[in-house]
């Protein structure tokens, strides 16, 4: 699939996300720390990632990836826009601890996926552009993980290989509640009536993991931690989700390894 | 000049055999002192405010213990440590020479986080006037009364939140993860006089926060009341604390944290003010940490030292002070 990103900056709530086209592979980079595997240090009840190099760190960043893939913006430079604290938010008090702004919490204060897109779905076409350069990510091999999470729920990943151009697809499921053959490709997420559901679903931290909303919600954190920090093209993700899922998802991610082909590519 | 380890055993028979005010004496600020050149504070708050050991202390003592073992794997190693151990220092009364200059470590109940910003605490008193006259001998009158006391105090102390389940009914452990970093009010005087209501509250209140906003946060709760607000001031006992967590303690703290946890550490603040409000005013080297969380003090039946010395989490809690003051050495 071609690299996508946006045209000129966009305000999606509490991020500003801007156009980003130096690189041969879907990479986002939020705050200036690189959405990667290896730079997360916090997977349970929400993702953080910290540049090794600078230790600046961010915030609920699956809240960005999912979305922004979902909607179809594989590459874009993002930055948090929160000016003022709300300390009922344990990564607000966190980033004041640390001495950083409110900024670095680039999740929504209502735990929604990124509500501000879905307003923007019908005009995609209009903020989107792509990228001269073809790429082709996925797993290089089957990869299993499984774990078991604080409340004793286990929970289990399966990531299958799948050829350039068959994209993205998801099978979630999430306490009573499943989806299967969710397709996202190059345009983002195929069903744009199920993509507005997504990008306003609310975490299952704030309404429990029993609900149609919660597993929708899901569907954004899994696309965010697999495919957004593997930076994947195409795969074949099978997800059955115990309730601190980040440790399941990027766990899966960290543990998996990779084969890229770059196409046609104009990019240096 | 150098004092004896004392053992856990002696710990325990010193504080059962106290009375209140030998408990204040014999249990003073400057329990142990290992070395003339410490590198050191360990600062030990105890939570309750019982004069005698009680089976409260359960994790208070399990800090001690951990010292203690610390203390004595120390001294197997490299001899007598450098430390100074400062034991059941209570907010109030700790005097200024006692404040160490040293990089200070607080052992306190934050759940393994690293904490580095506490809440203030403060006093808000207030005179509430009815609008009409009161009739002590007509039930309606006194129904209204107690409606409005009713609302007033429970609108201040019980939160509710459009997002996050903060309101009672809610199971504390999700509550706390919002309500850490809320003014939280607690009733501390109720007293009704003719036409006038007297109240006051406790606030434990986060940095960032003006008097205004928690005088506002009590006003709230007396609109469309039948009392008037007659007068109100806040009295800030202790100022919240923050020290950024920039200095070496803090940076070795989070390498011996990782290679004994093998795990990032968080940072967490502390939901009220401790002996880490006083010292770090003046000391930006100080960091705090402990076992167990302040809302799950374990409350056993009797205190049994040898759980203490068998609970799983010691072991690991000993070897990370010790990794930490080994590097400070």
């Amino acid at each position: 699939m071609f690299l996508t990103t946006v045209k000129e900056p966009i305000r999606a709530g509490n991020i500003l996300v801007m156009p980003f086209w130096k690189s041969r592979e879907p990479k986002i980079i939020i705050n200036e720390v690189e959405a990667v595997p290896e730079n997360v240090v916090k997977y349970d009840a929400r993702v953080d990632i910290k540049d090794p190099g600078s230790r600046k760190r961010c915030f609920l960043v699956e809240h960005v990836l999912g979305p922004l893939r979902l909607v179809g913006i594989t590459n874009a430079l993002v930055v948090g826009v929160d000016r003022k604290w709300n300390f009922l938010r344990p990564e607000h008090r966190f980033a004041y601890s640390i001495g950083l702004g409110p900024e670095v919490v680039v999740g929504e204060e209502d735990g929604r996926q990124r509500p501000a897109l879905s307003d923007l779905v019908d005009k995609l076409g209009e903020l989107i552009v792509k990228i001269e350069c073809e790429v082709y990510k996925s797993v290089s091999e089957e990869v299993y993980y499984e774990n078991v999470d604080p409340f004793g729920y286990k929970g289990r990943i399966i990531l299958k290989p799948l050829k350039p151009g068959e994209g993205i697809v998801l099978n979630v499921t999430l306490s009573e509640n499943s989806i299967d053959n969710v397709l996202i490709n190059q345009e983002g997420l195929k069903d744009k009536s199920l993509l507005k559901q997504i990008l306003r679903a609310q975490t299952p931290f704030l309404i429990g993991i029993n609900t149609k909303e919660a597993l929708l919600h899901a569907i954004g954190d899994v696309t965010a931690d697999i495919v957004g920090l593997g930076g994947l093209t195409d795969v074949e993700i099978i997800a059955e989700l115990n309730f601190f899922y980040h440790a399941l998802t990027v766990g899966a991610i960290k543990k998996s390894r990779f084969v890229k082909k770059v196409g046609v590519c104009r990019i240096e | 000049m150098s004092s004896p380890i004392l053992g856990v055993e002696d710990i325990i028979k010193s504080f059962e055999k106290l009375n209140p005010l030998e408990h204040e004496m014999i249990n003073y600020w400057h329990y142990f002192r290992f070395n003339e050149n410490p590198v050191i504070a360990l600062y030990i708050p105890r939570i309750h405010m019982y004069n005698e050991v009680s089976p409260f202390d359960y994790e208070y003592l399990f800090r001690i213990v951990s010292v203690i073992k610390t203390l004595n794997s120390l001294r197997l190693r490299i001899g007598n440590p450098p430390i100074d151990v400062y034991l059941s220092t209570r907010l109030a009364l700790l005097p200024e020479k006692f404040h160490s200059k040293l990089p200070c470590l607080v052992l306190e109940p934050t759940n393994y986080n690293f904490s580095v910003v506490h809440k203030g605490e403060a006093l808000i008193k207030a005179m509430l006037k009815l609008k009409f006259p009161f009739i002590s001998s007509n039930l309606w009158d006194q129904e209204l009364l107690l409606d409005t006391i009713q609302k007033v105090i429970w609108g201040t102390i019980s939160l509710q939140h459009k997002y996050y389940p903060v309101s009672r009914g809610q199971d504390i452990i999700v509550r706390d993860i919002f309500l850490l970093g809320a003014p939280v009010f607690s009733l501390k005087e109720l007293q009704i006089e003719n036409d006038y209501i007297h109240l006051s509250f406790k606030v434990v209140f986060p940095p960032e926060i003006t008097e205004n906003h928690l005088i506002e946060k009590f006003l709230e709760n007396i609109e469309n009341t039948y009392y008037d607000l007659s007068s109100i001031e806040t009295n800030i006992i202790v100022d919240a604390a923050r020290v950024i967590p920039d200095k070496k303690i803090h940076v070795i703290a989070e390498e011996a944290f990782r290679e004994i946890y093998l795990r990032e550490p968080e940072y967490e603040w502390f939901p009220f003010p401790t002996v880490f409000n006083v010292l770090s005013k003046n000391n930006k080297e100080i960091l705090a940490i402990g076992p167990h969380s302040h809302i799950n003090l374990t409350k056993k039946e009797e205190i049994n030292i040898s759980e203490i010395e068998e609970d799983k989490d010691l072991d690991k809690f000993v070897q990370f002070i010790s990794r930490l003051i080994l590097k400070l050495v």
